[in-house]
């Protein structure tokens, strides 16, 4: 049992190591198979499930917390970590990114079988998997930092696939500058934390905050000293961790990342990248006030209304797909903001498995109806092809938490929040609204009688419907875990407004109304305006870039031309110094040697006063 | 009469290392070069036999310092006198301007 | 007996030298079939044992011998361990290259050992006696390397460096004969209690600045910077190597301890050397931007390392001390690097030109990566080691005095400047080429050694630790 958490690191190391040797095959052209390319990553994967699945056994059996750290740098005040910190949350964390990499990694086989850069994705699939398994295993905030740039990093390469598309192009790097904010809040926070550290504590061999010791009695004592210090620091990188989980003010980049693939979308946007933000945030928990914990929880509230209402009108699958993982990623950080950790937790695992199944059909009826995702034009595939229409009411009822494992984590969930009437009151309404969206798409693509004229509804790949299924499974199973005994009133409460839910769906649906007041509706279609707000701020950044970019041609330019005029004829001025006679070089010497002895001589007489 | 004292001695030593140098400085012939090279060596050999002699130190170190400068002066000479026959079997004449090849 | 004790603690690694350069004399009188690979055979083995030998000297207190002549310590032995090391990596380079060129050149090997003799016993002497001796040693035997080709370019390099020589050795010894006149002692131990306690007086401020200025002459740098860049061009690629890094480093050694035992009682010796290290830095960056031949463009960047050594140097404490050695330690990969990658061009084709190493990347991949890493190495650009080696520098000269952050922040800009000319070299590596040479003959070895000092250049840059902390140590032990 030992042996797995050992070798913990080759979980992060492996996918790196196939990576090269995708790399090289592309290089050196050794073989063009697909088949092998897709073997090596499963492999790989496959053995990282196996693992972590015995590192979780191991570590939550015996109840451990390992850890093993590795000094990389030192200066004279601050040492720099490496290191592997194993304990039942970063192995569940692990479990969940090993499982769905794996089950996307078969699916996109399927998926992106008849593309041209089939390996080129491979490789930077692999390579988020060791960014992400790499964040995940960090023991200290630094390091953290380091694979938080590389996951976004990964997102950006996998986002940008398609890049010889101009709005594709455009979308990954709106995506990657909004997620720059978020990382330069991070990294302001950290320096902030170690500016604070050096001046105020006196501390020499500073470790940067190390998440197992991230409690002890020093940081308690010196946080009620120090208190407002404290929460910029946290404050910051809670920032980097809300922009990272597409909490409300930043929650943009989302719907631009929609752009990827879907399988990446099933991957990063709604499973395991958006997951580090919540990671983070778990892993500095002891630092927080009790002002920023509220913080937490008004943040992941307002989110999960505002994006859950967003999500209730929009048409395009993906897009509303995307908006519904953010609002559930606020309860999940609601959760966390009254300390229910637990809770928190089975709540995104379950809910990953459920978003990726949602994103995975997505793409299965994507690819049905030949890349278009507006639902206004489809309807009736049920007909057509009833696994999917399966497939997607097993997310729907999971996600909307009447059945199956929704169930389950919504019931904790339910029950760890009730203390508080409003935040209890919110999450119902979150959960009302989630249940109604999916439910309307569920009663639009598959339901009705309308048939697009000239589609050809083949079968599915055998690879993506194989996914599919496993992810169901994964699915369906927690659902039966649910023990009665819990039963009580507020599940009974819930379940009631969720079937109310999809009796409105259902209206919804047949008659494209959706029953609320018009400026509700239009609110939410237009996403409340904040791409406008967003396009404008561009704006305005953009013309006065611009206007630098006017005074840097005019002015700085011809600076440097003067300057590299200068430099080149004093350069040639020296080269002519060395004319080849040894005489001259003899006389440079020895007359600058007399003429810096004289100002010696002289500055010695002027200040001695000889 | 003047007493020769030390710094008799200190002063013809700095006029021929001077006159040393200047000739090295100036000089077209190499092999003059490499002759003012000597007198600028005879100089610092007179600085150092000069100091031992005037002042009463415990060590003789001085004059055992001018032997080793000799010596290795006339090693350098030779090394020197290698490298003119080489320079006079490709150019014929022994003048500093013939070794102006490698410049810009 | 005491003789043969003082070799047993302090002085193998000498001996060793001392017996292989027999031996090589010897090999030249047998004159055999395969002489030059039993040449090879047996110098790299007599520097692997030199090497080896290293560990058994002792270590804990400083070692006197000779009449307190020579000093044994720490510092010495990681500098010999230096010299020996680089030494190593010249004598693989340089086979094959000499096998093409002079089949007969066993004295190749033995005036090179005499050098690396010469060097090691410059750093481990403690009176000027020594000191002068083998500075000299090392000169010739470099005066000597300078002109083993047979052209009349070589010749006239080794003549110029000679004269040179011999112009510094003079004013070396002026400021020795007249420091021996007023403290009448060459040994540095006696200097330093001598001056411990009393005045210091123009004289001993004036000589001690003309032992400086001889000093400058072996390590590089301003007033006597024209020599390099005539001898590098007018020498062999491998000599090159040799001689742009063993008296380098002897000298650099020696400076050190001069600083900490004579000079340090005046910090306007210290001055006069940042001076001339921060001149020497802004010349060479703004002359090497007009340079056409890839030999004369590594001597003015030689120029500028020596520059950025004496610079830390000037700050006499520990810490910047253990800069220097660490910076030491990173410069050896990196020369070595560039010399053996442009040997191993110049043995295809006979050029020396930057243009012709145009298209070379299309080519020959490998190589041309692992001359840009050497290059981005010698430049300071992360994450190679000459980034590390140049922050660290940095960071001790800062904890200097003020002075020398105003003649710093000089350094960096010519810095800048100087990261033009590298990029230069890179910009033609990649450019296509009409020509189309590139290399096409094996060498094995040179490239093994290629291709692992480009990647220990970058290794030093992850981890770094092992090498700050053997530096520390050894400048701590001065």
């Amino acid at each position: 049992m030992e042996f797995y958490a050992d070798n913990i690191l080759l979980i992060v190391f492996l996918p790196v190591w196939v990576c090269l040797i995708i790399i090289s095959g592309i290089i050196f052209k050794i073989t063009e198979s697909k088949k092998l390319t897709l073997l090596l990553t499963l492999l790989s994967t496959f053995t990282g499930l196996i693992f972590s699945l015995n590192i979780l056994n191991y570590v939550k059996t015996n109840n451990l917390v390992l850890e093993k750290n590795f000094l990389w740098l030192s200066t004279g005040e601050i040492n720099l970590y490496f290191g592997v910190l194993t304990d039942s949350t970063s192995a569940i964390f692990i479990v969940l990114l090993m499982l769905i990499s794996f089950i996307v990694q078969l699916y996109s086989y399927g998926y992106m079988k008849d593309k041209d850069d089939f390996r080129k994705y491979y490789v930077y699939l692999n390579f988020f998997n060791f960014a992400m398994s790499g964040l995940i295993i960090s023991t200290n905030i630094f390091q953290t930092y380091i694979f938080w740039e590389l996951v976004g990093v990964a997102s950006y390469l996998l986002i940008a696939f398609y890049y010889r598309r101009e709005d594709v192009s455009k979308a990954a790097k709106r995506v990657f500058i909004i997620n720059r904010i978020g990382d330069f809040a991070f990294l302001s926070g950290i320096i902030i934390f170690i500016w604070f550290s050096l001046t105020y504590l006196n501390r020499t061999n500073l470790d940067i905050l190390m998440y197992t010791s991230a409690d002890n009695t020093v940081n308690s004592i010196l946080k009620s000293a120090y208190i407002n210090v404290y929460n910029v620091f946290c404050f910051l990188i809670l920032i980097g961790c809300f922009v990272k989980s597409a909490q409300f003010p930043f929650n943009l980049w989302l719907t631009d990342a929609m752009k990827a693939p879907s399988p990446v979308s099933a991957l990063i946007h709604s499973a395991t990248m958006v997951c580090a933000g919540i990671y983070v945030t778990i892993r500095i928990l002891p630092l927080l006030s009790q002002e920023l914990l509220n913080l937490i929880l008004i943040t992941g509230i307002v989110t999960a209304v505002l994006c859950s209402f967003i999500a209730a009108s929009q048409t395009n699958i993906k897009k509303m797909l995307a908006y519904s993982t953010s609002s559930q990623l606020g309860l999940i950080f609601a959760a966390v903001g009254v300390q229910a950790i637990s809770a928190a937790v089975i709540y995104l695992v379950i809910h990953s498995f459920t978003k990726a199944l949602l994103f995975l059909c997505a793409g299965n009826i994507e690819k049905k109806y030949n890349s278009i995702q507006d639902m206004d034009v489809m309807g009736g595939l049920r007909k057509q092809s009833f696994y999917d229409a399966l497939y997607w009411l097993v997310g729907a009822l999971s996600l909307s938490g009447l059945f199956f494992g929704g169930f389950t984590s919504k019931e904790i969930l339910i029950n760890t929040v009730s203390s508080n009437p409003a935040v209890l009151f919110f999450v119902l309404l979150t959960s009302y609204i989630s249940t109604y969206y999916i439910f309307k798409a569920y009663f639009r693509i598959f339901e009705g009688d309308k048939t697009i004229l000239g589609i050809d509804i083949q079968k599915s790949e055998k690879t993506m419907s194989a996914s599919i299924i496993i992810l169901c499974v994964f699915v369906i199973i927690p659902g039966f875990i649910f023990k009665l005994s819990r039963l009580n009133l507020l599940c009974l409460l819930a379940v009631t407004i969720c079937l109310l839910a999809v009796v409105h769906a259902y209206i919804s649906s047949k008659t494209s109304k959706m029953y609320i007041p018009c400026i509700l509706q239009n609110l939410s279609y237009k996403e409340l305006y904040l791409p406008k707000v967003y396009d404008f701020i561009e704006s305005i950044f953009s013309k006065a870039f611009i206007f630098i970019a006017l005074i840097e041609q005019v002015i700085f330019e011809n600076i440097v031309k003067c300057i590299n005029f200068i430099i080149r004829s004093v350069s040639k001025i020296i080269s002519k110094l060395q004319n080849g006679n040894i005489q001259t070089y003899i006389s440079y010497s020895i007359f600058s040697t007399g003429l810096i002895l004289f100002a010696l001589i002289f500055t010695y007489y002027v200040t001695e006063g000889v | 009469m003047l007493e020769i004292t030390l710094f008799h001695y200190l002063i013809l030593a700095l006029f021929l290392f001077t006159v040393g140098l200047t000739g090295i400085v100036i000089s077209k012939n190499i092999i003059k070069t490499l002759i003012c090279v000597e007198i600028v060596m005879s100089a610092i050999n007179i600085n150092f036999i000069a100091f031992t002699s005037y002042k009463n130190y415990m060590f003789l170190s001085g004059m055992i310092f001018a032997l080793f400068v000799t010596a290795i002066s006339a090693l350098q000479t030779a090394v020197g006198l290698l490298l003119i026959y080489f320079i006079y079997k490709n150019k014929d004449k022994v003048v500093s301007e013939e070794i102006e090849e490698l410049k810009e | 007996m005491e003789f043969l004790n003082d070799i047993k603690n302090a002085f193998l690694p000498e001996l060793i030298i001392f017996i292989t350069i027999i031996l090589n004399i010897l090999l030249a009188v047998i004159d055999g079939k395969n002489t030059l690979i039993k040449a090879k055979i047996i110098n790299v083995l007599a520097v692997i044992s030199a090497l080896i030998s290293l560990i058994f000297l002792q270590i804990e207190p400083n070692y006197y011998s000779y009449n307190n002549s020579f000093v044994s310590n720490l510092y010495t032995i990681l500098f010999k361990a230096l010299i020996l090391v680089s030494f190593l990596l010249v004598i693989l380079t340089s086979v094959k290259i000499i096998r093409e060129k002079r089949k007969k050149s066993f004295e190749y090997f033995a005036v090179m050992q005499s050098g690396v003799l010469g060097a090691l016993t410059l750093i481990s002497s403690n009176d000027f006696l020594s000191a002068f001796v083998s500075i000299e040693i090392l000169g010739l035997s470099c005066y000597f390397l300078s002109g083993f080709r047979k052209n009349h370019k070589s010749k006239e390099a080794s003549l110029k460096y000679l004269l040179t020589g011999a112009v510094a050795s003079s004013l070396f010894l002026f400021g020795v004969s007249y420091i021996y006149g007023i403290s009448g002692s060459i040994n540095f131990s006696v200097i330093n209690d001598i001056y411990l306690n009393s005045s210091i007086n123009l004289l001993f401020i004036v000589s001690s600045f003309f032992i400086l200025i001889g000093l400058l002459f072996k390590i590089g740098s301003i007033p006597f910077n024209n020599w390099i860049i005539d001898v590098y061009e007018g020498s062999n690629y491998t000599i090159c190597a040799y001689i742009s890094l063993i008296p380098k480093m002897a000298a650099a050694a020696f400076i050190s301890r001069l600083f900490v035992f004579i000079f340090n009682f005046s910090p306007v010796i210290q001055l006069i050397l940042a001076f001339f290290a921060v001149i020497s830095i802004i010349y060479a960056s703004i002359g090497a931007i007009h340079q056409t031949n890839i030999k004369r463009l590594y001597a003015y960047s030689s120029i500028i390392h020596s520059g950025f050594i004496l610079l830390a140097l000037s700050v006499v404490n520990v810490y910047s001390i253990s800069s220097v050695i660490f910076y030491i330690i990173t410069y050896i990969f990196m020369n070595i690097g560039i010399w053996c990658a442009s040997a191993i061009y110049n043995n295809e084709y006979n050029t020396d030109e930057i243009s012709d190493y145009k298209g070379l990347f299309y080519k020959n991949p490998y190589f041309s990566i692992a001359l840009i890493i050497f290059l981005f190495s010698l430049a300071g650009i992360p994450p190679t080691s000459g980034f590390l080696a140049k922050l660290y520098i940095f960071t001790a000269i800062i904890r200097g005095d003020l002075i020398f952050i105003l003649l710093l922040i000089f350094a960096l800009i010519a810095l800048v400047i100087s990261l033009a000319v590298y990029i230069k070299v890179i910009k033609e590596l990649f450019e296509k080429s009409q020509t189309g040479i590139y290399i096409k003959g094996k060498y094995l070895m040179q490239k093994i050694i290629l291709y692992s000092l480009a990647l220990i250049t970058i290794i030093i840059c992850i981890v770094p630790d092992i090498f700050i902390k053997i530096s520390q140590i050894a400048a701590y032990y001065i």
